[in-house]
């Protein structure tokens, strides 16, 4: 069996099963519908002082998930312009009048005190971020469907930055070390609370296993001019990708050091020596990346994943405040 | 056979995957188009669904050769997948809201645009002409002792960057000709007035009734006259609060620019346009104030004209094109301001005083 396929097989297992060997997201979006919705909504931002800017991002993601296949179905994103725009207004009207009486007592306090509450203004900010990526997760999950199957992202974003809190003073006060208990506990928390329809994804990986390869990485950061944290973060991505599953589809790369050397560097040699104007082949890059280097083993049951009403939230709110992108769409 | 030939829309075959929504399984179809819609079939012949054209609706624009997915309606979950490419004609003459929007709907499109534009028009000129009058409002509510200890941070800052001169006579010759400004403005509150030992040819206004004069000022203003001039304009700024109602309008604008548009880099351009545009309204009006003050202190206007000409440049090209993005209006038609009072008043100090003050710095 050389071709691979999430497609049924009908005679060798049961007709809604489908089975996966070494089987690639496939990323068919082409670069000349890339590159008219990147500048229309470019344009459209300018035009219009920045508001279009929920339609330019609800446009280009509706464009790259239905482009982005997986066992001959591509995904889809049902989010609308509108939603993000209310969400965003939701978190303005919560974050802006206590984030500008913060200022103004900053202003208006002497030294010692004007410090400190600048630095709880960094930490609540720094948290507001954290806990407003999640949410924003959480909607872009709701609004992704494959096979008309909605994805959910259950948990709870302040528990989120709580996890972030306790790990970055715990990693602060351990010179970074702590870091990969951080992450693992991170994706954990993502993971395992990312739900296909009915089915949840599973994540077993835990910052022990990690320890030894982050201590060595962290030794040679200097020496190595940082490479060696980049070839950590290869091997970290190896681990979380052996230890999620979706059911029995086992998810799997093989991504080196070296490969994410790469990657970057011709990133960053096309952003710079093109000043940014081609930055459409980046968006391709970044997600095609990540299509090759992926794969799926393992069987699954179709049929048993049901659709599951869940409840619509409005809008990505605090990320949209903060402007976050995922994947630069 | 009769010679009633099937219609040729019957002849149209689709092959496709089809997920009924309720759970993941993707079923291999055959899509034909019925005559009140699209007719999906499994291998065996059962009938999967009919979806009448009149509510199809599509994920992505449909777009020749590259497969296309369709959904029974938007709200629906159900999911058709059009595997080959396929010429989508035939399928769009029946249902043509699926039609890409850029021939069908350009018309609404255009609308569209141009109710964009005229909203965010209306909000940028509710931006400009309305904030400047609430800021001003709230301004007016800061407490004198909140604008002092403003105006301390702002002159510790400076203080950071150049020390304080305070040569005693020199000082207090400053003092008297402040004073003298200030009584022919009819300002009553004290001013404070102190010397920076900084190369920058200028005076700024900061929160707390301040004036901050750089040294460089001192030794390039050629007479008491000149440098009365750029004193009577900051003072202008002290007693029209100035610098409180300015604060108040940055602080506001840097919000609203700041949320509206996430971090782009434009953004500080408009901002940057915004906020020059209060200035120069702020420097007009320093302007008039100095010019009023100068007559009634009957200080003579040579030394405003010559300061202009000589600081400024002759109010060339250069002078105008830069105009609109510079903080101060073009300097010739600040300069012909002056034009009006007499070119010459009563002396504004001894020439041993000018001599003392222009050294405060360097005594």
């Amino acid at each position: 069996m050389s071709e691979p396929s999430l497609t049924p097989h009908t005679d060798t297992v049961p007709a809604t099963a489908a089975v996966a060997q070494h089987e690639h997201p496939v990323l068919i979006a082409r670069l000349g519908p890339l590159f008219r919705l990147f500048y229309v909504n470019l344009i459209g931002t300018i035009l219009t002082l920045g508001i279009y800017r929920f339609w330019a991002k609800t446009r280009m993601r509706r464009y790259v998930w239905s482009h982005v296949v997986v066992g001959g179905e591509g995904f889809e994103y049902t989010g609308t312009g509108k939603e993000l725009l209310f969400g965003f207004l939701k978190a303005l009207v919560v974050l802006a009048p206590p984030l500008v009486l913060l200022g103004i007592t900053e202003l208006l306090l002497d030294d010692p005190w004007s410090s400190i509450v600048r630095g709880a203004q960094y930490v609540a900010l720094v948290l507001l971020f954290i806990a407003g990526s999640y949410a924003a997760r959480r909607y872009r999950m709701s609004r992704t469907r494959w096979g008309g199957i909605r994805f959910h992202q259950s948990g709870s974003p302040w528990r989120y930055a709580g996890i972030y809190l306790k790990g970055g003073v715990l990693s602060a006060l351990t010179l970074g070390l702590y870091a990969p208990y951080l992450r693992m506990q991170l994706t954990a928390y993502e993971t395992s609370n990312l739900h296909f329809g009915s089915e949840p994804f599973g994540f077993s990986g835990t910052g022990r296993d990690l320890f030894k390869r982050w201590l060595i990485a962290w030794l040679l950061a200097v020496p190595t001019l940082m490479l060696s944290i980049l070839r950590y973060r290869a091997a970290e991505y190896r681990y979380v990708a052996a230890h999620t599953r979706l059911a029995n589809l086992q998810f799997a790369t093989t991504v080196r050091g070296r490969n994410l050397f790469a990657y970057y560097l011709v990133n960053g040699l096309i952003l710079v020596l093109s000043l940014g104007i081609l930055f459409p082949i980046l968006i391709r890059r970044r997600i095609g990346f990540w299509c090759r280097w992926m794969t799926l083993d393992g069987a699954i049951d179709l049929a048993a994943i049901r659709q599951v009403p869940i409840e619509l939230r409005s809008g990505e709110g605090l990320a949209n405040f903060l402007d976050m992108d995922f994947l630069g769409v | 056979m009769t010679d009633a030939a099937p219609p040729p829309q019957a002849a149209v075959r689709w092959a496709g995957r089809f997920h009924d929504g309720r759970t993941a399984t993707g079923h291999a179809v055959d899509v034909a188009l019925g005559t009140a819609g699209l007719e999906i079939r499994s291998g065996d012949g059962a009938v999967l669904g009919e979806w009448p054209y009149a509510a199809l609706a599509t994920i992505e624009p449909l777009r020749d050769g590259e497969p296309a997915v369709l959904a029974r309606d938007l709200d629906d979950d159900a999911r058709l997948r059009l595997t080959q490419p396929c010429d989508f004609a035939a399928l769009i003459e029946r249902a043509p809201q699926l039609r890409p929007r850029r021939v069908a709907r350009t018309g609404r499109a255009v609308a569209r645009a141009a109710l964009w534009l005229g909203v965010t028009a209306a909000a940028s000129a509710l931006l400009w002409f309305g904030w400047p009058k609430v800021a001003d409002g709230l301004a007016m509510l800061v407490p004198a002792s909140d604008e002092d200890r403003i105006g301390a941070q702002a002159r510790a800052e400076l203080q950071g960057r150049g020390r304080i001169c305070d040569v005693a006579a020199a000082q207090e010759t400053l003092e008297l000709l402040i004073a003298r400004l200030a009584v022919a403005m009819n300002y009553d509150k004290p001013v404070t007035v102190t010397v920076i030992d900084l190369p920058i040819v200028n005076a700024v206004a900061i929160p707390g009734n301040q004036i901050m004069v750089f040294q460089r000022l001192l030794t390039e203003a050629q007479s008491p006259e000149e440098l009365s001039a750029v004193l009577a304009h900051e003072l202008g700024h002290v007693a029209a609060r100035h610098p409180t109602r300015n604060l108040m309008r940055q602080f506001g604008l840097n919000l609203v620019i700041m949320t509206l548009s996430g971090n782009s880099s434009w953004d500080s351009i408009a901002q940057l346009l915004l906020s020059t545009a209060y200035t120069r309204e702020f420097e007009a009006e320093a302007d008039a104030l100095a010019l009023r003050t100068l007559a009634d202190a009957s200080i003579g206007g040579q030394g405003w004209i010559d300061f202009f000409n000589r600081h400024a440049g002759p109010g060339g090209r250069f002078d105008r094109a830069t105009a609109y993005l510079s903080t101060h209006p073009p300097s010739a038609e600040r300069r012909d301001q002056a034009s009006r009072l007499p070119p010459t008043g009563s002396p504004v100090m001894s020439a041993g005083d000018w001599l003392v003050l222009r050294s405060i710095c360097r005594p």
